[in-house]
């Protein structure tokens, strides 16, 4: 019973989702859209509330059921907290959609469920089904304002690949089984750990790789990114670029003991994806296409701290209080601020797609607020201080410095620098282009702009005062 | 301690102010800039009779687990350039009054955050809280300029922030090779500077060390060959914006030469001296010779900047006493003399709207106390007895002429190229034919008259008591001075000013080996028989 007792969180938002489901088509008014949305922060927070709750000093190892399928690591909890609060961000800044609101904040609420299971997986089976939990609401996200022709094809084409990529991480998985004979992550890391790998679990593991490096938008299997940012609705953009990114993360740092086989291949993945993601943002002049190759090159910065993995460095290092598992947490919850904060904004504009650079000319001059809420974001993207990028980025390079990983942090520090001209024209066309043709407008309501200023508030603290998130790394 | 956090205060408070101001009238911003301002500047006076006593500190824990301290230090070298810095502060917002007519809230909040952000530089002891400051300085600057700039704002905006950027990319990693090595050293996490000073570094390790810093500060100050951004920077920026550029931020970059470069790698910098001098006097020349031609008025101030800033970088690298003393006057007499003569470039655009020499000529009968207040300011750029800029150039000609007698004469001939690009200011505007373009300018208002009357008292006192200025150096032990114990204790107990004793500020007393044998502190501490 007391088992069970720890699944109430995921009850809460599973039911709640399918209640909202229920509740969305009694009446198409106002009140209701609204009751909807504030019923659907509730469920978050309380679901939030008892996931702390009945975590809360229980032995990691004390695995779930029969099955074994979650944990209550404290890691998986805080990434999954991370996570409530993104979906619970996009609840609040998202604009309430006109109609099919109960859909909306339904699907929301299930993009929730999956993560937290998959931030808490403990088994193959749990990552599976977590993944493809938020992953099929995610299909339904990106093509939400089916009316346009675009989000459908992005629908689409996420949809296809993702199950493409899905087949590859699911067969992979039963050549691990085939091998271990167990789904059961931390026996097969006992399994693995000190020993030559067989060809079939290598193997296994490889297309397992190749899975999670879709999902991440990994150099070279990138490709749909620019194409699904560009077409979904903002907040949406912002969600599978930071939470559904960093459930993925979450979901594979139980599987660390991977980099003493696979290291080059993350090695490759990481170099790849910081240069060939800043390189491709050069030429773009579409805003959300830009963010999304710079997403590209973010994801290469975490996977150099995740090399750097979570053995605690002895003797003088640089930083030894660090770990490789704690920067990219760190980095995860700074770069989600970012990138939310910055879709957000990118979701006010009354035209949602194909917004250029020139686009965003004047904005600054109109609607100074939110042109300086961008400008932080931004800031933080291009890791400058004093905003919670930069230091991100030191733990992440000063990790894997300490684990004698030195040409990835500097290819890391050149993949920046190029990154810096892009960043840079967003702010000069925000502030600093004449508005000559523009017709596009803002609208924002009182409650997104001070969402979006908290979150800019947020982005500067967590920058200037970066040990008060890490120092919720010793959470138990 | 109260003073310093004050000082950082105002400004902030002042630019949050400004901003939420915007809104209600568009005076307001201007009068809480105005007020942030002259109250940081009383506040900095007041600091500059504090610290006569001993440095005033601050040390509180900020980001323990990367040994960053909340740590600020100000001497009698900082405190001198944080009450320029507060004094150059008022000019700015006085000189913006009638300048800025757009997004009026916005232009003060980026100026009193800049502000900030340089008060910082010139407090942090703490070097990521030095770099902090550093790039808090930039944003500001690369908004005022791309802002409010001229016709070719943007160029100049992305110029200058991608030029200054890339340096402070190598300056953050030489300072964060010297934190790995005391960590490697010490085992303690810290990036304080007194205690960064005790790290010993192989000769090796300092060349490449001070490369980086060297190139992080001397784009800043700039340095021949890292310059070409400031002719476009300065020429674009309002008037605010080149005041503040060639007073305040082009001292940074000195001043972290002097306090962050040159003590961390005494023998680096010994190794790079002739370079850097070589340099330096290469600029002296380059700049004079590339400021005569100039078209545009600010342009060639704007040249001038790097020819007297080779002046500033000579002095320093010459290694004493005298030329060190030169060194800090020229920073002063430059960000005055040269902040004046933005000033009246600024006052003439705004009434002509050109900066072309060729559209000037004969304006004295129309403006003639603007063109008084010019004379005195082209003069005072040339260094003529009575301003400080002749003290300034004479200390570091003295200096130079010390260390080389040669580099002493080829110095002394840069002086006389400043005459030729300076009179000639003034001769292509004030005098001869008097131009038929424009009938009737108003001559200066008493704003102007207040702001630019302020600079030449200031340059007057300077230049009749130099001490207003030196009299602050050499106050503390400080180890920032690559300067010959001897030499030093000297010239201390002959300014009258009894070298007061800090208190014991943890590992401040006794930075490293090479160096440290060699300052003053150890005279002062232990009087050596020579020194009295």
């Amino acid at each position: 019973m007391e088992h069970y007792a720890r699944l109430i969180p995921d009850f809460i938002l599973s039911i709640g989702a399918t209640v909202i489901l229920l509740l969305g088509p009694l009446r198409d008014s106002k009140p209701l859209r609204d009751f909807l949305r504030w019923f659907a922060l509730i469920l978050l927070g309380a679901s939030a509330v008892t996931l702390v709750v009945v975590n809360r000093g229980v032995d990691s190892r004390d695995l779930l059921f029969a099955f074994d399928w979650l944990t209550s690591a404290p890691l998986g909890v805080l990434f999954s907290l991370v996570f409530i609060g993104c979906i619970a961000w996009t609840v609040l800044a998202g604009s309430v959609p006109e109609d099919n609101a109960g859909e909306w904040y339904s699907t929301l609420l299930f993009v929730a469920a999956g993560m937290v299971v998959l931030a808490r997986s403990a088994n193959l089976m749990a990552v599976f089904l977590g993944l493809e939990l938020f992953s099929i609401a995610l299909y339904i996200l990106i093509a939400f304002f089916y009316q346009r022709r675009a989000a459908l094809r992005a629908g689409a084409m996420y949809l296809v690949l993702a199950g493409f990529a899905s087949s590859f991480l699911l067969f992979g998985m039963a050549l691990v089984y085939a091998h271990y004979g167990t789904v059961d992550i931390g026996e097969i890391r006992t399994a693995a750990v000190g020993k030559p790998m067989p060809y079939v679990a290598a193997i296994g593991f490889g297309l397992f790789l190749v899975g999670v490096a879709f999902k991440l938008a990994v150099v070279p299997f990138h490709m749909w990114t620019p194409e699904v940012y560009e077409a979904s609705p903002g907040v949406v953009t912002g969600l599978i670029a930071s939470a559904s990114k960093g459930a993925m993360l979450a979901a594979f740092i139980p599987f660390l003991f991977l980099r003493a086989t696979h290291w080059q291949i993350l090695w490759v993945f990481a170099a790849l994806s910081m240069i060939g993601g800043n390189l491709l943002g050069l030429r773009e002049f579409r805003v959300k296409r830009i963010l999304a190759y710079s997403s590209i090159a973010h994801i290469g910065y975490v996977l150099t701290g995740y090399l750097a993995g979570d053995a605690v460095s002895v003797g003088a290092r640089f930083l030894p209080g660090i770990t490789g598992v704690s920067a990219v947490f760190f980095y995860v919850v700074a770069y989600a601020l970012a990138i939310l904060g910055a879709f957000g904004v990118l979701s006010l504009l009354d035209r949602e797609n194909d917004v250029t650079l020139r686009d965003l000319r004047g904005i600054g001059r109109r609607s100074p607020l939110l042109a300086f809420c961008m400008l932080v974001f931004v800031w933080s993207l291009a890791s400058l201080p004093p905003t919670a990028g930069f230091f991100g980025k030191i733990y992440l390079f000063a990790a894997a410095v300490n684990q004698g990983y030195l040409w990835l942090p500097l290819l890391g520090l050149v993949g920046s620098a190029i990154g810096i001209y892009y960043y840079l024209r967003i702010i000069v066309h925000l502030f600093m282009m004449p508005s000559d043709a523009s017709d596009i407008k803002v609208k924002s309501t009182l409650l997104q702009e001070w969402v979006l200023l908290a979150t800019a508030v947020a982005t500067i603290v967590a920058g200037t005062f970066p040990e008060t998130v890490l120092s919720l790394m010793a959470w138990r | 301690m109260t003073t310093l956090l004050a000082l950082l205060l105002i400004p902030l408070a002042g630019a949050a102010l400004a901003g939420l101001s915007g809104h209600v009238d568009r005076t307001f911003p201007r009068v809480i800039a105005l007020v942030a301002m002259v109250a940081g500047f009383v506040v900095s006076l007041a600091l500059l009779a504090q610290v006569a006593g001993a440095p005033v500190t601050v040390n509180r824990p900020w980001i323990p687990s990367f040994g960053v301290s909340f740590s600020l230090y100000v001497d009698g070298l900082s405190a001198i350039l944080i009450v320029l810095t507060g004094f150059i502060g008022i000019l700015a917002v006085l000189i913006s009054w009638n300048e800025i007519k757009e997004r009026v809230a916005a232009f003060h909040v980026w100026m009193l955050l800049l502000q900030t952000g340089i008060l910082l530089v010139f407090m942090a002891r703490d070097l990521m809280l030095f770099y902090f400051g550093w790039e808090l300085m930039l944003v500001p600057m690369f908004f005022l300029i791309g802002v409010w700039g001229h016709e070719d704002k943007l160029y100049s905006a992305i110029k200058f922030f991608l030029f200054t950027f890339v340096g402070s990319v190598f300056m953050l990693l030489a300072l964060l090779y010297v934190y790995y090595q005391h960590l490697l050293q010490t085992g303690v996490l810290t990036f304080d500077l007194a205690e960064l000073l005790k790290t010993r570094l192989t000769a090796t390790e300092q060349w490449w060390v001070f490369l980086g810093l060297f190139v992080g500060f001397a784009v800043k100050v700039p340095l021949f060959p890292f310059h070409t951004w400031l002719p476009d920077a300065h020429t674009q920026a309002p008037t605010a914006g080149s005041l503040i550029l060639a007073a305040l931020l082009l001292k940074t970059g000195v001043y972290g030469l002097m306090r962050i470069a040159m003590p961390l790698t005494p023998q680096g910098t010994e190794m790079f001296t002739p370079l850097v001098i070589g340099l330096a006097v290469f600029g002296i020349f380059y700049g004079a010779i590339a400021a005569f031609p100039q078209r545009d008025f600010k342009r060639l101030v704007a040249y001038s900047s790097i020819s007297h800033l080779g002046f500033v970088i000579l002095g320093l690298f010459v290694g004493n006493a005298s030329g060190y003393q030169g060194a800090v006057l020229q920073m002063v007499n430059h960000g005055l003399a040269t902040g004046a003569l933005f000033l009246v470039a600024g006052m003439l655009a705004e009434r002509t709207h050109t900066r072309s020499f060729e559209m000037f000529g004969g304006l004295w009968r129309q403006t003639p106390v603007m063109g008084a207040f010019l004379l005195f300011f082209a003069f005072a750029s040339l260094g003529i007895p009575g301003t400080g800029n002749f003290i300034g150039e004479l200390y570091v000609i003295g200096g130079a002429f010390t260390f080389n007698p040669w580099l002493g004469v080829v110095a002394a001939f840069g002086v006389l190229f400043a005459a030729i690009y300076s009179l000639r200011v003034f001769l292509a505007t004030m005098h001869g034919v008097e131009s038929t373009a424009f009938k009737r300018l108003a001559d200066t208002s008493t704003r102007e008259n207040l702001a630019l009357g302020s600079l030449a008292v200031a340059l007057v006192l300077i230049g009749f008591v130099p001490s207003v200025v030196t009299g602050h150096l050499f106050l503390q032990p400080d180890d920032t001075v690559p300067a010959k114990g001897r030499d030093r204790a000297t010239i201390a107990s002959k300014s009258g000013v009894a070298p007061a004793l800090p208190p014991a500020l943890p590992g401040h007393a006794v930075p490293n080996g090479a160096h440290g044998s060699e300052t003053s502190m150890n005279n002062q501490a232990h009087p050596a028989p020579e020194a009295r």
